[in-house]
């Protein structure tokens, strides 16, 4: 980046006045002012959100917790009765269930939106609201699937709903609905924290860091975000699936209509085995940024981690039907999963390698954090060993469904997950809270957690090669499983009393005890510019970072840092500003406007959650009531908080720089954050497609015989309809970027017309061509690719809607068009899925159809 | 992903894509191996391996061609010798592009060897069963 030397010498006079730093502190101060009383809900800081988030995640854990301890004491000993079949049913589905979608994801999102700001030197990320969204959204699925066991509904049917057992409604009653419409709702806000975090990393990084300067956090936090975004998805086309068949008796998983439970297998593990490992990374990521600190030396092998993090991102990709190796799938399909299953344990390994290189290295200062980064890396590598035995075919069809796979990935979870986020617990609280926690708590918390922990798990090993079930609420005297489940209870109980330490250890009053000194363990990374205790202001100025370690490397970076002698010390307008900088070498290309408080995003996820709960209960005018409220709240959001237009082209940002206010077009963070969230469409829409192509391999008349062949002209010309609407919608986007602001009211008004008419054909044609979606399966996945499809364009009029209204009121213009952008880059999405839809449902038949 | 802030350089055209280049080669052989056996397993069960075989063959000789050509292009670039970590943690262009290089040279290490991983089984299954 191209410093003027001169320009910096005045900034640095400038800021030498003491009285001119005290008053830009005030201004920073009252932009960022965390709201007070009840308003404190309105909050949407990162510093907040990430907070509340990180809590709630731990409450759903320590419930989860619980449930586990029950379900240890009903299998202490043989023919135990201290609880119903029914209810250990419940207690282990909601556990599995609680701790993998409420907790071990989630506190990912919560922790980066917490730390990555600190860590990237940013004042907050990009869109501060939708992280609010997000967390209500969280908060209001938890509790509404994990409430359902204290009215007897819970779900009962495993942490990962097989069918033919969950589509039965008389066997699994509502909890299989409170499962798959609470989930999905959960899922929504991780796809929406993925979005977020994905920008923050790629846009947010402060002037100077390059990417090869990125801290190794960021970008594991890049890494799983892009999972995300291609692993969410799959389970929520799965969902829908699911939930049509529950409500509507569309046959997907019934064999006698044509359907196959095998594909809820298949799109649950091309969610579910990724999942593992977006779990496992971001966790580890911790890992590679407490180690350095306590090595006191830069990491090995950054460019190792690097591919090991992007590696395992994709490889994890390839391992999904590993977990179906019993089902009967031919032995050339298993091959495949079982190598790939092998190769990703490279550069799982290669991470471990680079932090014990890391920790031989350097003089290791063994404080709380490291005890459970140590005890972490012990307890994952035995997970993993298990893992590389599992993933071998034949070995599997002995382990499959008993107590060595329960083993197996309590090792991987709680070495992988568990024991990173405890010592990250341990050593950002200071950052934080300001307060230490108690090194003495946090020892005697460590052994009791990492004994119980072995000597709970351990023997499952054991008792699960020696025949054991998983998933059974009893068993009888004399298979010897009686000493292995009594030591596994005691363990637990063990393991769960080191962790009430913790819990103490984090919420005992701090009141007399003295704040941490600021940089408590001396490491080198951004988040520790903190202030003990923290200003709202995310930072005080956002540095010039020439180094992957700046506090240790850059002289005067703390002073330079307070005294404002870096980017953006100023908040003149009183606004919540940060920077957006270049993708590769993040040079400073806009000063970003961040909304600040708002109860809008709260009421948006209140009403988005009703639609979910009320569907539950099929109360569906309260549903719909419920969903025209959150699109009311999502809309005022929208038009009152985002694209706004600013006062002024562009401002000073400090060391002699200015950057424009506004951005539109692929310059623009919210155009990236459209184009990731619908790549995650896309990959949900996919999913729908492999569903179709699916049932092609499996049954030898699907497509039945002359299927296409009915009604495709309606087809044809829903589909001719919505693509003349995304050629009007971008052509409008056109004339007004070059300045014809006539002719664009003109064109929006065509689009919506097109699109409503196409719209309503697309629904037609299948009626038209009498497909009845509860006789068979082929006319339920036409009948659910369209339904698909039609949302999507009537999604797009409402946008094409929006855009005529902010043009109307004056903030569309040919200048500041953000919404047309991104509402255009949206419609070239729907035209993809139009063109596939329409070649899938009328093209196929001709090719590939039976008969 | 473009960068188009920096000036006609050494790495002036460096994206972030290109990392992904490797993983997503062996992606596609993984998929091509998988989906081809799969549904010629499900169309013609007794029909024997042969055709799949070769298939997987074929596919892992073009995916190892486009891995290996991705990595003499950064091994072309670079310039680094293999026992000396080069200094990638400045900031300076030079710095940025040697890092990249060196991830990307090292994700088509990893690829190479995911992509014979997966080809392994057709060596030694001959039927559908």
């Amino acid at each position: 980046m191209k410093v003027d030397q001169e320009a910096i010498a005045r900034h640095n006079r400038q800021q030498d006045d003491p009285a001119l730093r005290k008053a830009q502190e005030e201004r920073l101060m009252k932009a960022w002012e965390t709201p007070t009383g009840w308003r404190y809900w309105s909050a949407v800081n990162n510093s907040e959100v990430g907070l509340w988030y990180t809590a709630t995640a731990f409450a759903f854990m320590l419930f989860a917790g619980v449930l586990a301890l029950i379900v240890r004491a009903q299998l202490a000993v043989p023919e135990n009765d201290l609880v119903s079949a029914e209810f250990f049913n419940q207690a282990f589905t909601l556990h599995g269930t609680a701790m993998m979608f409420l907790f071990a994801v989630p506190i990912f999102e919560a922790v980066a939106i917490l730390l990555l700001p600190q860590m990237l030197g940013a004042r907050d990320l990009p869109f501060p609201r939708l992280s609010a969204f997000g967390y209500w959204s969280f908060l209001i699925g938890g509790v509404f699937v994990l409430g359902s066991i204290f009215f007897n509904a819970a779900p009962q049917g495993g942490w990962f709903m097989y069918p033919p057992l969950t589509t039965d409604t008389r066997q699994s009653g509502i909890g299989a609905d409170i499962w798959l419409l609470g989930l999905s709702f959960i899922e929504v806000a991780a796809i929406a924290a993925a979005v977020e975090l994905i920008v923050g990393v790629l846009k947010c990084r402060p002037p100077g860091m390059r990417i090869n300067l990125t801290p190794l956090y960021g970008w594991y936090v890049l890494v799983v975000g892009v999972m995300i975004l291609f692993a969410f998805p799959p389970l929520i086309a799965g969902d829908i699936l699911f939930e049509f068949e529950r409500m509507l008796d569309w046959p997907f998983f019934d064999p006698a209509r044509g359907g196959d439970p095998l594909l809820w297998q298949h799109l649950f593990w091309i969610f579910g085995h990724p999942e593992v490992y977006i779990i496992f990374l971001p966790a580890i990521a911790l890992v590679a940024m407490i180690v350095p600190t306590f090595a006191q030396r830069p990491i090995f092998g950054y460019s190792w981690i690097v591919l090991a993090a992007i590696g395992t991102g994709f490889i994890s990709f390839g391992l999904w039907v590993h977990h179906m190796f019993t089902t009967g799938l031919p032995q050339i399909s298993l091959g495949f999963f079982s190598a790939a299953s092998e190769a990703v344990a490279i550069p799982t390994g290669v991470q471990i390698f680079a932090f014990l290189a890391a920790l031989l290295a350097g003089r290791v200062v063994y404080s709380v954090p490291m005890l459970f980064v140590t005890g972490a890396l012990a307890i994952f590598v035995i997970g993993g060993l298990t893992g590389v035995m599992v993933a071998i075919a034949p070995f599997d069809w002995q382990a499959h469904d008993t107590y060595f796979v329960v083993a197996h990935l309590h090792y991987v979870l709680i070495g992988g997950m568990l024991f990173p986020v405890v010592a990250g617990l341990y050593y950002f609280y200071p950052m934080v809270a300001g307060k230490m926690l108690s090194p003495r708590l946090g020892r005697t918390a460590f052994w009791m957690m990492f004994v119980g922990f072995n000597v709970g798990f351990f023997p499952m090993h054991f008792v699960g090669m020696w025949g054991m079930p998983r998933r059974v609420f009893t068993y009888p005297a004399g298979f010897g499983w009686e000493l292995p489940n009594m030591l596994s209870t005691i363990g637990a109980f063990v393991f769960a009393t080191g962790f009430l330490f913790v819990v103490w250890d984090t919420l005992r009053p701090k009141g007399r005890q003295p704040y941490a000194p600021r940089n408590v363990w001396n490491a080198g990374t951004l988040e520790w510019l903190a202030e003990v205790p923290d200003k709202p202001w995310g930072v005080r100025s956002i540095p010039f970072v020439q180094s992957r370690y700046p506090l240790w490397d850059q002289k005067n970076f703390m002073r330079d840092y307070d005294e404002g002698r870096f980017f953006l010390p100023d908040a003149h307008e009183v606004r919540r500003e940060t920077l957006v900088t270049s993708i590769i070498d993040a040079e400073p290309i806009q000063c970003l406007r961040v909304p600040g408080p708002t109860f809008k995003t709260f009421w948006a996820a209140m009403f988005t959650g009703g639609v979910f709960v009320f569907s539950t209960f099929h109360m569906w005018t309260a549903a719909v009531v419920s969903g025209v409220l959150a699109l009311c709240a999502i809309l005022a959001w929208l038009w009152t908080g985002t694209a706004l237009v600013p006062e002024k082209e562009e401002k000073d940002i400090g060391l002699g720089m200015t950057a424009p206010l506004y951005m539109s077009g692929p310059r623009s963070v919210g155009w990236w954050a459209m184009f990731i969230t619908m790549l995650g469409d896309m990959s949900a829409f996919f999913s729908l497609i492999f569903g179709y192509f699916f049932y092609w391999t499996v049954h030898p008349d699907f497509p039945p015989a002359g299927a296409g062949a009915d009604a495709p002209g309606w087809f044809l010309l829903g589909a001719g309809l919505l693509l003349a609407s995304w050629l009007a919608t971008t052509t409008a986007r056109r004339v007004l970027s070059a300045g014809n602001e006539a002719a664009f009211p003109m064109l929006i008004v065509a689009a919506i017309l097109a699109a409503a008419g196409g719209t309503a054909a697309l629904i037609h044609a299948p009626a038209a061509a009498g497909l009845d979606p509860t006789a068979d399966v082929y006319p339920a996945t036409v009948w659910v690719l369209v339904i698909w499809t039609a949302v999507h364009a009537g999604a797009g009029i409402v946008m094409q809607l929006y855009c005529l209204a902010r043009f109307a009121a004056r903030r569309l213009t040919a200048t500041y068009d953000i919404d047309i952008w991104n509402v255009a880059l949206f419609w070239h999405f729907v035209a993809v899925t139009v063109a596939v839809t329409t070649a899938t449902v009328v093209g196929f038949p001709h090719v590939g159809g039976g008969g | 992903m473009a960068d188009t802030t920096t000036g006609r350089r050494p790495g002036h055209r460096d994206q972030l894509i290109g990392l992904t280049i490797a993983p997503l080669i062996w992606a596609a052989h993984f998929l091509v191996c998988y989906v081809f056996a799969a549904v010629w397993c499900a169309k013609l069960p007794d029909a024997g391996l042969a055709v799949p075989r070769l298939v997987v063959a074929a596919a892992t000789v073009v995916a190892l061609g486009g891995i290996g050509l991705v990595a003499l292009r950064v091994f072309g670039q670079w310039g680094f010798t293999l026992r000396e970590e080069p200094r990638h943690d400045e900031d300076t262009v030079a710095a940025r592009h040697a890092f990249l290089s060196r991830a990307t040279f090292l994700l088509c290490g990893l690829s190479a060897v995911a992509t014979v991983y997966d080809a392994i089984p057709a060596l030694f299954l001959s039927t559908c069963r």
